[in-house]
């Protein structure tokens, strides 16, 4: 299995978090789950491997197929994947209001959805679906999104504005940050970046720091390999008042309980180890 | 050609837009624009207040907004998020505001409250709103105000 992430070409480290690819050896034997907490990120998935299916409800049986080429929106809850035969994707993982920067999406619309590329961006992404299928090797896939994303930013009339500096900032600190207070010291009118907010990230500031926050304690359990020494400081430096705090948060966005999320990627990163 | 799937998708897209018009509109404190998006015999359950609370949208919404804005002026909301499914789109919204006139039995006391309020919008085939229910946690609301 091979997961590797690229690091965008500096006219566009703004606007793109990474790149990353996604293969596998062969096919698989059988299908295989991955759950995700939602990550505060939205993605462009070219994909050339099999077609696979994917639930963005807490109701494990509610798969439905992914679009060969997709656009997902933010991810207000955890989702799955269920991949069968052969993986084979790019994908692009934008900062959170970079998608409406480049193509004037309005970003609430796209929560919680795949949506054919083609059917949100337009017949301009055909061409770069095409080549993508034809290219031999991942650099040649590379350097297709990089063009086609620099062309974008290149005819883009959106300048980024304190409400992209904001959603960035809130990426920085992880969520565990004040949302009133970052507005007092950005001098931002709170109807005016929440409507903003909306229109370029799709949520509302205060409920994109709580995901992110979730996003990189999720990160911070994996780095860990799911063993969780202390909870209490773990709970402390995530900036939750109490456990009762954390636990309702985590369940809200991972419809699990946290030591019930540790067991079962326990068990996925053993199976995924053999 | 479209699948079915991809059908449902745009229409949910066109919904989620027509509540954000409604909270726009909230903001605006225009509730004219507000009941406009629903359909002439639209209904509305404001959860918290029992059988009170339910009613047309036209008559008791528009008179219960009405007395909300009279006694909180300066009336606001954020979405947070969304949720579709089927025919309701559930918005999570906090709505806040300052009480300056008594408003259903609470005297104003200049306090401020801010409430997580959920929204559930249903459509019929036409994308048309035909129903609104609100919940809302009423205690708490009360407590803010000052109401010991």
């Amino acid at each position: 299995m091979l997961y590797r992430k690229i690091v965008p070409s500096l006219p566009l480290q703004k606007l793109v978090e990474c790149y990353y690819i996604w293969e596998n050896n062969g096919l698989m034997g059988q299908p295989l789950t991955i759950e995700s907490p939602p990550t505060g990120f939205v993605s462009m998935v070219f994909n050339y491997g099999d077609f696979y299916k994917t639930s963005s409800t807490f109701n494990s049986s509610d798969f439905v197929s992914a679009p060969r080429t997709f656009i997902s929106g933010q991810a207000t809850k955890a989702y799955k994947l269920l991949l069968t035969g052969r993986i084979g994707m790019i994908g692009i993982v934008f900062r959170p209001t970079a998608v409406n920067v480049l193509f004037g999406i309005q970003m609430y619309e796209l929560n919680d959805e795949r949506l054919d590329l083609r059917d949100v961006v337009g017949k301009e992404v055909v061409p770069v679906q095409e080549r993508i299928m034809e290219a031999h090797s991942h650099q040649e896939r590379i350097d297709i999104i990089e063009k086609f994303l620099l062309m974008k930013l290149m005819s883009c009339k959106n300048p980024l504005n304190q409400t992209d500096f904001a959603a960035n900032l809130i990426v920085e600190q992880n969520g565990i940050i004040n949302i009133s207070k970052m507005m007092e010291e950005l001098y931002v009118c709170r109807r005016q970046l929440e409507r903003q907010f909306l229109q370029k990230v799709g949520i509302s500031p205060k409920y994109y720091a709580r995901i992110r926050r979730i996003s990189h304690l999720c990160s911070v359990m994996a780095k860990k390999q799911w063993q969780i020494s202390d909870w209490h400081d773990l709970i402390f430096q995530m900036g939750y008042y109490d456990q009762s705090h954390f636990i309702k948060e985590f369940t809200a966005f991972t419809g699990k309980s946290p030591s019930f999320y540790l067991k079962n990627n326990v068990e996925l990163s053993n199976y995924l180890q053999r | 050609m479209k699948t079915i799937e991809q059908i449902e998708t745009t229409t949910d897209l066109t919904r989620k837009g027509t509540c954000v018009e409604f909270f726009s509109a909230y903001q605006d404190l225009d509730i004219d624009r507000m009941v406009g998006l629903f359909t002439a015999d639209a209904t509305i359950d404001f959860k918290p207040l029992g059988e009170n609370g339910k009613g047309k949208i036209n008559e008791l919404g528009r008179g219960l907004w009405s007395a909300l804005i009279d006694a909180f002026p300066d009336l606001d909301n954020t979405i947070d998020t969304f949720d579709v499914a089927g025919d309701k789109v559930t918005c999570y919204v906090t709505i806040f505001g300052t009480q300056t006139k008594e408003f259903a039995g609470i005297p104003s006391k200049g306090l401020r409250f801010e409430s997580d309020h959920i929204f559930v919008f249903e459509f019929n085939e036409d994308d048309k709103a035909t129903s609104l229910s609100i919940d809302w946690n009423h205690a708490s609301f009360a407590q803010q105000l000052g109401v010991e």
